[in-house]
C-alpha cells in the first residue's frame, strides 16, 4: 500500500522525522517498507502491511496511528463537521434492506445539489501520489476516504435508481449477467451477494461498482455507500471472478465494522465543501449484530518469560495505550485489556507481547544462548549419507541433485507404475514423483557427456511409489559411462569400505529397466540391497541414447542397516607367503565367479588370499589363472602342505567334468 | 723418527689431500697394517720397558689423533662433493601436476553439512521427515487457516488423489512446502524439552528464476522448553550465522513479521559480511540482509500437538540461499543443473 508522507503527516500532531527515518523506524518496529519515491514536495512510501495487519493499518489513518505508537506523536483529531438539511429527513427518499448476514453492516446517506466536476488540487495531489488517477469529485472523495481511513466507500446515482428507491443487499438468486463501471462483462454465479434496487445489481458487494447507476458529469444526487461485508465471502468471489480492487482487498482483511458512520460522514462532510452539495437529514445504519470487544489478561511473567526482558511497567502503560489497548484492570500479576475493534489480530496474549515488544524495540533483547539437558541424538541417517559422500568423493564420484520429478515418456519408457501424480504439475514433463533416481541421472550423464570424457555421477535421494500409501524410499545411485566391471569395482570397495564383507552379485531374474542379462542382484549379507548393470534394450532404444550407461541403485536403509558397527581387525602374519597359479580352462559363457566359488570351497585357515590375474579367450573357451596365497599364522609353511593345498583345489575344480586344469 | 715431526709430516698431508683417494692413500701410508706407525710399533721390541711403554702411549694417541683428524676430512670432501652434484641437478618444477581424479560433493551437501555440524554443536538433535506429507502436518496443526493462500494451487504442490474433497485433511496429500512439518510430526512424538534442526526438500509450485526454485532446501530450528524466550532465539541465531559465516562481527535484527505457526513472528536480518554495513550492491545500500524467518511457536501449534505449559521458538532458513552467499553463486537454479562444469568447482 502506497503512503503519502505529507498525508500521513497530516494526521498527527507534530512532525515525522525525515523520510529515510521514518522508513527505517517503521522497517524495524511494524512494517516493510520500499525506497521512497519523491513527488514534488511529498514522497510516496509503499508499505508492505502484514497479511494480520489488514483490518487496521491498510490505512492513512492506520499508519499513522502506528507512528503515533512509534514516534510518540499524538494522534490529531479527524474534524467532520456535517451541516445537514434538518428539512429533508432521508427515510423518505431511501430505503435499504439487508437480506444476508454476510453484510455486516450498512450505512448511507443521501446528498442533493451536487454538482460534478474536477476535484481540487491538494485532493488530486494526494490521490495520484497514492497511484490513484483522479475522475472528478464524488468518485475521488471516496478513493480519499477510502486511502484515509481504510473504509471503502461507493456512490450510486439517486436518480438512476429505480422507481422505489429501495437498495437491496442479497445473495443472487440464480447466476446473472453484470456489466462493471470498467464496462467489463462478468457472470455472476448464483450466490454472490449483491447490492441491487428493484430491478437490478447495482454493486457486487465490496467488489465492484455496476454501470447503471454510475456518477456522471449530470448527476445531482447521490447516495453514499459505507458497507462490511465478510472477509472471506469477499476473498473468495473475488477470486472467482478474477477482479480485485482496493476495496476487495481491504473488505478480505475484515476491516472494522464501526468505521462505517465515521467514513461515511467524512465522505459526505468533504463532498459538501467541494461540491456544494446538501446533506438529507439522517443515516441509514443497518448493524444487525453488533461486534463484541475482546477482553484479554496479560500475565507479566510471561511478558517478562516470552520476551526474556523485563520490560517496566510504565513502558507497558505506555505502548499499549499508544496503540489504544485499554487498560481494564490491573492486579499484581496480570493486566486486563480492553482490544480496540480495529485491532481484528489481536486474540491472544502472545499477541499483545508482539505489541509490546515491537514498539519497545527488539533491538533491547540481549542475546542468550539457551543452557539445555537435553542430550544431542544422533541421526545414523544422516550420519551414514555424509559418509557416502565422503567415499564417493575418493572414487572420484560428483554428487548431483535432481528433481523428484518424470514426465509421462520417461514413465512409459522406464514402464513405471504405481506411480504418485502431481495434480498441478509446473510443466508437463513433471507430472510424476520418480520412483527411481536413474531416470534423471541418465539425462544428467547425456549433458555431461558433452563436455567430459569419463562421468561418474551418482545422487542420495529419495524414489516415490504409490503402494496402498504414498510411500517413499531413500536411494544411493549412480550412473557412469565406464564399464561394468569398472563400477562394481567402485561397489565392492564402498561396501568393503563399510566393513561388509560378504557380498554376491546374482543374476537378475527380474522384469525391470535393467537388462535382464547384463545386469545383477546385489546381496550384502545374503540380503538384497540393489542392482547394478547396463539398461535393458527396450529403455535404451526408446530412450534414444547412443551410449550403453552402466547403472546401479542401492536401498539407503538395507545398505545402512547391515553396516557392522566396527571394523576388527586382523592378525598380520610376518611369516613368508607362499603363492601357487592355478589356471583352469572352461567354457566362454561360464561364470568366472562359479570358478571361484570352487576355490574358496576349500575353507582352509592357510589360504591368504584369491586373486584373477589372467583371462586368456581362445575361440570356444577361456583359460582363467589364479593366484592362491598362502601363509600361517605361527610358522613357514612347508613345501608339503602347500602342495597340498593345491591338489585339494585341483581335485575340486575338476569335479566339474567341463573344467579342465592346465598342468 | 720424533714422533712430532711425524704428527707435523702427516697432518702437512692431509691438509694436502683434496680427495677421497688422498685421504685413503694418507692412511693407508700411515695407518695401515704395513704403515708408519706399525713400522715403528714393531721396531720398538730393542728399547727398555719404561721407553716402550712411552713410545707404546705416545704412538698409541697419535693414531687415535690422526684417525679423527681423517674421519672429519673425509667427511668434509664429502658433503662439498655431495653439494656439487647437487648444484648440477634439475628437475623442472614448473611442469603442471599429474592429473588426479577426484569427486564432488554438492554445495547443498557441503552446506547442509556444517549447518547440521553447526547445530549439533549449539545442542540440537538432526531430525528429518516425509516429503510427501498430509495437509494436517504441513498446515493444519501449524495454524493454518482453511483459506489460507499458502494452501492455493499457485504455491503448493497436490498429490492427485482422486476423491480429494471426501477426505480428512490427515488423508489429503501435498509436497511439504516447508520443513516446518516435522515440527508437529515430532512435537506429537516427544516430550519437551526438545531441541531439533530438520534439514530437508521442500517444494513450491511457483515460477522460477534466478532465485526462485520449485524444489529448494531448507534447515528449520525448533526448541521447547519451560521458558524458551526471544532472547534464546536471538542467542542462537546470532551464534549460527557468526559460525557459517566464520565472521565474529555479524550482528542480527529481529523485524516485526508474520507466519502463522508463531507469535511473535520475526523477518531476521544479518549485517552484511560483504561490506560491514558501509553499503554495497548486495545489501542495497541498507548494510542488512534478510535471512530468515523465526519466531515464538504460536501456542494453536503447541495444542495441536498435545504440549501445554511451554514455549518456544522456531526458525526456518533457505539452504540454498545459505550456500549462494557462502560460494558466490549467482543462480539458484544451478543446484539442480547436474552439470559437471559447475559441480566440479565444489
Amino acid at each position: 500500500m502506497i503512503i503519502s508522507y505529507n498525508w500521513l503527516n497530516s494526521l498527527l500532531k507534530g512532525k515525522l522525522p525525515k523520510v529515510k527515518e521514518l522508513s527505517d523506524k517503521i522497517v524495524l518496529h511494524a512494517f516493510e517498507v520500499e525506497l521512497p519515491v519523491k513527488h514534488d514536495d511529498d514522497y510516496a512510501l509503499e508499505i508492505k502491511i502484514l497479511p494480520d495487519r489488514g483490518s487496521d493499518a491498510l490505512s492513512h489513518f492506520g499508519i499513522a496511528r502506528e507512528c503515533s505508537a512509534i514516534f510518540n506523536l499524538p494522534l490529531d483529531d479527524l474534524k467532520v463537521e456535517l451541516k445537514e438539511d434538518k428539512n429533508t429527513e432521508i427515510d423518505k427518499f431511501l430505503s435499504v434492506e439487508v437480506k444476508d448476514k454476510d453484510c455486516k453492516r450498512y450505512s448511507a446517506r443521501v446528498l442533493t445539489g451536487i454538482e460534478v466536476k474536477e476535484s481540487p488540487k491538494w485532493i488530486q495531489d494526494r490521490l495520484k501520489v497514492c497511484g490513484i488517477s483522479p475522475i472528478n469529485n464524488v468518485v475521488d472523495v471516496t478513493n480519499y476516504v477510502m486511502l484515509e481511513l481504510g473504509q471503502p466507500l461507493h456512490a450510486f446515482d439517486y436518480e438512476k435508481l429505480s422507481e422505489n428507491k429501495k437498495i437491496i443487499i442479497d445473495k443472487l438468486k440464480k447466476s446473472e449477467k453484470f456489466i462493471t463501471l470498467s464496462e467489463q462483462e462478468v457472470v455472476l454465479d448464483k450466490d454472490t451477494l449483491t447490492i441491487s434496487d428493484e430491478e437490478d445489481v447495482l454493486v457486487i458487494a465490496g467488489i465492484k461498482g455496476g454501470k447503471k447507476a454510475e456518477i456522471s458529469k449530470n448527476t445531482k444526487a447521490i447516495v453514499l455507500e459505507s458497507a462490511n461485508f465478510k472477509g472471506s465471502l469477499i476473498s473468495k468471489t473475488s477470486k472467482k471472478l478474477k477482479i480485485r480492487t482496493d476495496s476487495s482487498y481491504r473488505f478480505e482483511h475484515n476491516i472494522d465494522s464501526n468505521l462505517t458512520v465515521l467514513a461515511l460522514d467524512r465522505a459526505a462532510n468533504l463532498i459538501q465543501e467541494i461540491a456544494g452539495a446538501t446533506i438529507l437529514k439522517g443515516v441509514i445504519d443497518i448493524y444487525p449484530k453488533k461486534e463484541k470487544l475482546t477482553r484479554i489478561f496479560l500475565h507479566l511473567d510471561y511478558l517478562k518469560n516470552l520476551l526474556g526482558i523485563d520490560v517496566d511497567l510504565k513502558d507497558v502503560r505506555k505502548i499499549l495505550r499508544s496503540l489504544e489497548i485499554e487498560i481494564l484492570k490491573e492486579e499484581k500479576d496480570k493486566i486486563e485489556l480492553l482490544i480496540p475493534s480495529f485491532r481484528k489480530d489481536i486474540v491472544a496474549q502472545e499477541n499483545i507481547i508482539e505489541e509490546i515488544g515491537r514498539i519497545y524495540g527488539y533491538d533491547k533483547i540481549n542475546s542468550v544462548i539457551p543452557v539445555s539437558e537435553e542430550a544431542i541424538k544422533r541421526n545414523s541417517n544422516v550420519d551414514f549419507a555424509n559418509n557416502l559422500r565422503l567415499i564417493f568423493k575418493e572414487f572420484g564420484f560428483s554428487e548431483v541433485y535432481n528433481y523428484p520429478f518424470i514426465g509421462k515418456e520417461d514413465k512409459e519408457n522406464f514402464n513405471f507404475n504405481k506411480l504418485i501424480e502431481i495434480e498441478n504439475p509446473i510443466t508437463v514433463d513433471s507430472e510424476y514423483l520418480t520412483p527411481s533416481l536413474i531416470p534423471n541421472l541418465i539425462k544428467n550423464l547425456k549433458l555431461n557427456l558433452k563436455y567430459e570424457k569419463d562421468v561418474k555421477i551418482y545422487e542420495i535421494g529419495k524414489g516415490f511409489k504409490k503402494n496402498g500409501v504414498f510411500g517413499e524410499k531413500r536411494y544411493i545411485s549412480g550412473v557412469s559411462s565406464k564399464s561394468f566391471q569398472n563400477i562394481k569395482g567402485y561397489l565392492e570397495e564402498l561396501f568393503e569400505s563399510f566393513g561388509i564383507k560378504n557380498i554376491e552379485f546374482i543374476t537378475n531374474e527380474k522384469e525391470s529397466f535393467f537388462s535382464k542379462k547384463k545386469s545383477a542382484i546385489i546381496k550384502i549379507n545374503k540380503r538384497e540391497v540393489g542392482t547394478i548393470g547396463y539398461l535393458s534394450s527396450n529403455v535404451l532404444e526408446s530412450l534414444g541414447l547412443d551410449l550403453d550407461p552402466v547403472l546401479f541403485e542401492l536401498d539407503f536403509e538395507v545398505f545402512e542397516s547391515e553396516i557392522k558397527k566396527d571394523k576388527k581387525y586382523t592378525f598380520i602374519s610376518s611369516y613368508p607367503i607362499a603363492i601357487r597359479d592355478i589356471t583352469v580352462i572352461v567354457k566362454k559363457d561360464t561364470f568366472v565367479g562359479e570358478v571361484l566359488k570352487s576355490i574358496k570351497s576349500l575353507d582352509s585357515k592357510l589360504i591368504k588370499e584369491i586373486e584373477l590375474v589372467d583371462i586368456y579367450n581362445s575361440d570356444l573357451n577361456k583359460s582363467v589363472t589364479f593366484r592362491i596365497y598362502m601363509q600361517a599364522k605361527d610358522r613357514g609353511l612347508e613345501n608339503e602342505e602347500i602342495n597340498k593345498i593345491q591338489n585339494k583345489i585341483i581335485s575340486n575344480l575338476i569335479q566339474n567334468p567341463e573344467w579342465e586344469v592346465k598342468k | 723418527m720424533n714422533i712430532e715431526n711425524l704428527k707435523k709430516e702427516i697432518l702437512e698431508k692431509l691438509e694436502k689431500s683434496v680427495n677421497l683417494k688422498d685421504l685413503e692413500l694418507l692412511e693407508k701410508d700411515y695407518l695401515g697394517k704395513k704403515g708408519i706407525i706399525r713400522n715403528i710399533s714393531s721396531s720398538m721390541k730393542d728399547l727398555d720397558v719404561q721407553a716402550k711403554k712411552e713410545l707404546g702411549i705416545k704412538l698409541n694417541e697419535l693414531n687415535v689423533f690422526l684417525e679423527e683428524k681423517i674421519d672429519k676430512k673425509k667427511k668434509a670432501i664429502k658433503t662439498s662433493e655431495t653439494k656439487e652434484r647437487e648444484e648440477k641437478e634439475f628437475l623442472d618444477i614448473t611442469l603442471p601436476g599429474d592429473k588426479v581424479e577426484r569427486g564432488h560433493i554438492h554445495p547443498l551437501s557441503l552446506a547442509k553439512k556444517e549447518l547440521e555440524d553447526i547445530f549439533t554443536f549449539l545442542g540440537f538433535s538432526v531430525v528429518e521427515g516425509p516429503e510427501v506429507e498430509d495437509e494436517w502436518h504441513n498446515f493444519d496443526a501449524l495454524n493454518f487457516p482453511l483459506d489460507h493462500p499458502a494452501r492455493e494451487m499457485q504455491d503448493t504442490f497436490f498429490i492427485k488423489q482422486g476423491n480429494r474433497a471426501n477426505l480428512s485433511q490427515k488423508e489429503k496429500f501435498i509436497l511439504r512446502t516447508h520443513t516446518s512439518n516435522v515440527q508437529t510430526r515430532y512435537m506429537e512424538t516427544h516430550k519437551p524439552p526438545i531441541k531439533i534442526a530438520v534439514p530437508g526438500r521442500v517444494f513450491r509450485s511457483e515460477a522460477t528464476d534466478a532465485r526462485h526454485e520449485v524444489c529448494f532446501y531448507q534447515i528449520e530450528g525448533l526448541y521447547v522448553d519451560k521458558n524458551v524466550s526471544v532472547a534464546n532465539l536471538k542467542g542462537i541465531l546470532l551464534r549460527f550465522l557468526q559460525e557459517y559465516f566464520k565472521d565474529k562481527n555479524v550482528k542480527i535484527r529481529l523485524r516485526p513479521s508474520f507466519f502463522p505457526f508463531v507469535e511473535p513472528g520475526f523477518e531476521v536480518d544479518m549485517s552484511c559480511t560483504v561490506c560491514n554495513q558501509k553499503g554495497c550492491s548486495v545489501c542495497s545500500g541498507e548494510g542488512w540482509l534478510e535471512i530468515l524467518g523465526a519466531g515464538m511457536v504460536h501456542q494453536n501449534v503447541f495444542s495441536s500437538c498435545g504440549l501445554k505449559d511451554v514455549t518456544g521458538f522456531a526458525f526456518g532458513v533457505s539452504v540454498d540461499r545459505l550456500a549462494m552467499m557462502k560460494y558466490k553463486i549467482d543462480n539458484i537454479r544451478w543446484f539442480h543443473s547436474g552439470d559437471l562444469r559447475f559441480l566440479k568447482q565444489f
